[in-house]
């Protein structure tokens, strides 16, 4: 009953979450992330539909739409990459790591499923869609280290699809984990909670993106490159003796 | 499956959440403001301000000061001596530690400007910063359990003997670096 309410509030959730998107013009600006958020709804009325009319068959579906949303999801994380384009310290490093990762996870999946002569969809999926999720989840953090590391002042918009996604995806992560330990106490709490933390990530996004913030543009500094070229070999050069001063100071 | 070998999943997994609340603050809070050269330059001048006082800070700690005060010195001024001096140098490594991080904060505020990012020289930043932190926590925890004075002691019986080992090891080099070009020298 509980689980039921969860699915009817998230779906409800997620309609207005685009229906405000569409009519603040958000849907523009972030369209691969309103991509993935009409996928999962797509996905849930789909399976509310096998659920009610033919649940025979809702297992298959169930793996055809997991495994369709856990590679949508990766959308979040090239928008959230798209949208910090300004600032090269982030997209120019984790932007090749992430084709790469993304290349390798399918190509390794491709093969174990070569390897164990395609036993059946659902396991293939359940694999692919855990192996993607740590992934995105790994790359999620780096990208995540970068914004904390550089106090990136994202903007109320992009901020709040960023820490939606890391409270979806971590406690995604975690639940993946404990999966493998059936029957398990902590695991068993997991999965329960797992809906909540998905309907918590709704909450979020609903929140920040209820209207269009103004982006950090004018972040885009006025010091120039050479300005900034300075300060960087003077703050090596403060740091660098740093600890021998310092110690300097301690020795009698 | 074991708890683990769980264990890499659930730290990736506690992480994420971890910085995503961090990032909270830094987005709805929003302690995230720009940085300009002036706040920059303030925070230079802050750390120096910290090596400045590096004369009264020896004094503080000189162990002068403990031999008059445990020759003429009661229980209590003493007691008072030590925990008054404790503080002094607690609060100066702390300081000292607040401010290369406000320096570097805004280094990386500013670095984020720039739109050709040196890794290399931000890795090799982060290296020397972890270094200066490990050392900074080390001295305050070694002040915090034996006090300013055997702090010192300690801080110098420890430069001393990396010193005498660094120069054995440098002669050492020499002398096989020599010997190495002697017999070269001597088979071409």
């Amino acid at each position: 009953m509980a689980a039921n309410f969860l699915w009817w509030v998230c779906i409800l959730l997620e309609i207005t979450l685009l229906l405000r998107g569409i009519s603040s013009e958000l849907v523009k600006k972030y369209r691969l992330f309103y991509g993935y958020i009409f996928c999962i709804l797509g996905g849930e009325v789909l399976r509310l539909i096998y659920y009610q009319f033919a649940r025979d068959r809702y297992g298959s579906v169930y793996w055809y739409t997991e495994l369709a949303t856990v590679i949508a999801s990766y959308a979040v994380i090239i928008e959230i990459l798209h949208q910090s384009r300004r600032y090269p310290v982030l997209s120019k490093p984790v932007t090749r790591p992430l084709c790469i990762i993304f290349a390798l996870t399918v190509s390794y999946a491709c093969c174990d499923l070569l390897a164990n002569r395609f036993v059946s969809f659902a396991r293939l999926a359940a694999d692919l869609a855990r192996d993607i999720r740590f992934v995105e989840g790994a790359l999620l953090l780096m990208m995540l280290w970068f914004f904390g590391r550089h106090r990136l002042p994202l903007g109320r918009n992009l901020g709040g699809i960023a820490i939606g996604s890391a409270i979806w995806i971590g406690a995604n992560v975690i639940n993946l984990a404990f999966l493998s330990l059936r029957g398990h106490e902590f695991s068993v709490f997991l999965r329960e909670l797992l809906p909540v933390t998905y309907l918590l990530a709704l909450i979020i996004w609903c929140f920040s993106l209820w209207s269009a913030a103004p982006s950090c543009a004018a972040r885009l500094a006025r010091e120039s490159e050479e300005h900034l070229g300075l300060l960087a070999v003077k703050t090596r050069a403060m740091v660098t003796g740093i600890s021998a001063r310092f110690l300097k100071v301690l020795r009698q | 499956m074991t708890i683990m070998a769980l264990l890499p999943v659930v730290l990736l997994g506690a992480l994420i959440l971890v910085f995503g609340l961090r990032l909270v603050g830094q987005v709805f809070v929003g302690n995230a403001e720009g940085a300009t050269i002036e706040d920059y330059s303030r925070a230079g001048r802050l750390l120096d301000s910290v090596f400045i006082e590096a004369d009264i800070m020896k004094r503080i700690l000189s162990s002068d000061d403990v031999r008059f005060i445990a020759g003429k010195g009661t229980y209590e001024v003493q007691k008072l001596f030590y925990s008054e001096r404790k503080s002094l140098a607690l609060r100066w490594v702390r300081r000292t530690q607040a401010h290369v991080s406000d320096l570097l904060k805004v280094h990386l505020k500013l670095a984020s400007y720039t739109s050709k990012p040196m890794r290399k020289f931000e890795f090799d930043l982060s290296v020397k910063y972890l270094v200066f932190k490990l050392i900074s926590n080390v001295v305050l925890a070694v002040i915090w359990i034996v006090g300013p004075f055997r702090a010192a002691m300690v801080v110098t019986y420890i430069l001393d003997s990396a010193g005498y080992f660094w120069n054995i090891f440098r002669l050492r080099h020499f002398d096989v670096q020599g010997s190495r070009l002697a017999s070269g020298s001597g088979s071409q």
